[in-house]
């Protein structure tokens, strides 16, 4: 079996690019929480719920956005697509943010966004994607163990949303991919990447 | 299980306490106690327990170490713990800890992903198993009863002040609980081991903090479970006694033509453990299947679910050859694990 890598975006020092493309980018800006509202309203997606989302939830809808509205992605099965990210803090700034109003008035709005997985969760009810979920906790992103469990998930399922999606005091950084076993019927208009660690890497870096 | 108050706010829940926690972990581990956290001592007592029984090498390339959690050291954010290094708030440094405390070769792989994250981490075993990645795996699933989860759990409605009713008419929330559980899985088929049949996760993509209305993930899981056509003796729900979650679950059953197999969920006697439950109950599950016996759903006297399911309200001996497992949490979350005797 052969996988690939169908398309990918990233999150950093305030741009948004798409397969390799700058699609966003606010230089005025060092507030990375503003930069996701801007990025959100240049890319006209009309989806308020957006702003009632934590960090970790915008910079991942953001990031999705990309690769799943793409024509050639969306034909993959949504019941066949997995979501498996990764990140090193958890939700350790929401959990922060929600301690704050713990002695007060305790949020249950910020709350419920206290776990990894809620971006998995707002990026499948956005997209209507039912497959399976994993999210591990990392040190730094980690090429091999992302491609290792997308293979074994592939012998199941179709494709596969992976990625990175961390947020700390001073940024945020997002890198998700889409991978599938099969190519789709367009192939012209897609550049096919390889799925191995070393190019989900070279992605990731460049 | 116990009755406390927390601001003003009256729950019951199941604590492990300190002093027993601490001179056991002298006890057996001849080690400091001021140097770990509650969860990383439950976890290096659990793991120990796991190492010593099964005679497993930690040293071996093909061993792993894979540990779930949903807030780890959670309690770090309020307790001020000198002592303890304030990057243990990390969920990789807790894994990394017990890690390097009984020196695995390998790095630990670690999942936080609500609460199937225990049951996920078995399901992920066994896909590194089935592609022989590895010859023994050690699962551990973690979870301590933090102010951080009971004043969460307590904004959203959630808490019971009574000792939680799974299913029952007349259940009004969760017990949250504390547990850290290990389980060895690996490839070797043993007089007495428990099969891993099938197993999988699916996502409702419906709601962030509450269960599709009709079961739809946890269904999905169901459907691929079951495929292979063996139909479980018993089920061991997640049956966290919400209103919706014990609702979606019925729903789910129903659904998937299980309302006649006997049902049960034992959140009752030590509450939601959180990350810990998937790992906790399947040992239960295991246990069920070896001692021949299933277990009364503590709490429930009547059908409180809008569709009928099978609750079972006395512990007897039964001999049975296989059980489902199944969790469910935020993020819409489902996860299920098909158990079978050998």
């Amino acid at each position: 079996m052969s996988a690939y890598i169908l398309s990918h975006t990233k999150i950093k020092n305030n741009c948004l690019w798409h397969n390799g493309k700058l699609i966003t980018q606010h230089s005025k800006t060092d507030n990375y929480i503003s930069f996701l509202e801007e990025s959100y309203k240049s890319l006209n997606l009309s989806y308020p719920k957006f702003f009632k989302m934590d960090v970790l939830s915008k910079l991942g809808i953001l990031c999705a956005e990309q690769i799943l509205v793409d024509k050639n992605i969306s034909q993959f099965s949504k019941e066949k697509t997995a979501i498996v990210l990764s990140n090193k803090n958890s939700s350790l700034q929401t959990d922060i943010a929600y301690s704050k109003t713990m002695s007060d008035f305790p949020s249950p709005s910020l709350f419920v966004y206290t776990l990894p997985n809620i971006v998995t969760g707002e990026i499948s009810i956005k997209h209507k994607i039912t497959g399976e979920n994993a999210f591990f906790i990392e040190p730094v992103f980690n090429a091999e163990l992302l491609h290792n469990y997308t293979e074994l998930l592939l012998q199941e399922s179709d494709a596969v949303l992976c990625g990175w999606l961390n947020v700390d005091e001073k940024a945020c950084e997002g890198f998700l991919y889409f991978v599938a076993k099969q190519t789709t019927k367009d192939e012209k208009k897609i550049n096919f990447i390889k799925h191995n660690p070393n190019s989900i890497t070279q992605l990731y870096i460049n | 299980m116990q009755n406390h108050t927390f601001n003003g706010i009256a729950y019951c829940t199941s604590v492990i306490e300190n002093k027993l926690l601490d001179s056991t972990f002298v006890q057996q581990t001849k080690s400091n106690p001021k140097e770990f956290t509650r969860l990383e001592k439950m976890c290096i007592l659990s793991v120990q327990d796991v190492i010593t029984h099964s005679n497993i090498d930690v040293k071996n390339k093909r061993t792993l170490f894979i540990f779930s959690t949903t807030k780890g050291n959670i309690d770090l954010l309020e307790n001020n713990t000198p002592e303890i290094p304030e990057d243990r708030i990390y969920l990789h440094k807790i894994a990394q800890v017990i890690s390097t405390y009984f020196g695995f070769a390998n790095k630990p792989m670690v999942v936080s992903n609500a609460c199937i994250s225990g049951l996920l981490v078995i399901i992920i075993a066994k896909r590194l198993l089935t592609d022989n990645q590895y010859d023994n795996i050690i699962v551990t699933g973690a979870d301590v009863v933090s102010t951080f989860t009971l004043s969460g759990f307590n904004s959203l409605g959630a808490l019971s002040n009574q000792v939680c009713k799974p299913f029952d008419k007349n259940r009004t929330g969760i017990n949250l609980g504390e547990a850290v559980a290990s389980v060895l899985v690996n490839n070797q088929q043993k007089e007495d081991s428990i099969e891993i049949v099938s197993a999988c996760s699916a996502n409702d993509a419906n709601h962030i903090s509450g269960p599709s209305r009709t079961g739809e993930g946890l269904y999905k899981c169901l459907q691929k479970v079951l495929a292979n056509s063996i139909v479980p003796d018993f089920i061991n729900a997640h049956g966290t006694a919400t209103e919706f979650n014990d609702e979606m679950e019925s729903i789910a059953f129903n659904r998937a033509g299980l309302q006649n197999t006997p049902t049960n969920s034992l959140k009752g006697y030590y509450g939601h453990t959180l990350g810990a439950a998937g790992v906790l109950e399947s040992i239960f599950c295991a246990e069920s299947l070896r001692q021949g016996k299933i277990i009364a759903s503590t709490g429930f006297e009547n059908q409180g679910t809008s569709v009928a399911i099978n609750i079972i309200t006395k512990t007897e001996s039964k001999k049975s050859t296989s059980c489902l497992k199944t969790a469910s949490g935020f993020g819409g979350c489902n996860a299920s694990v098909l158990y079978k005797l050998n």
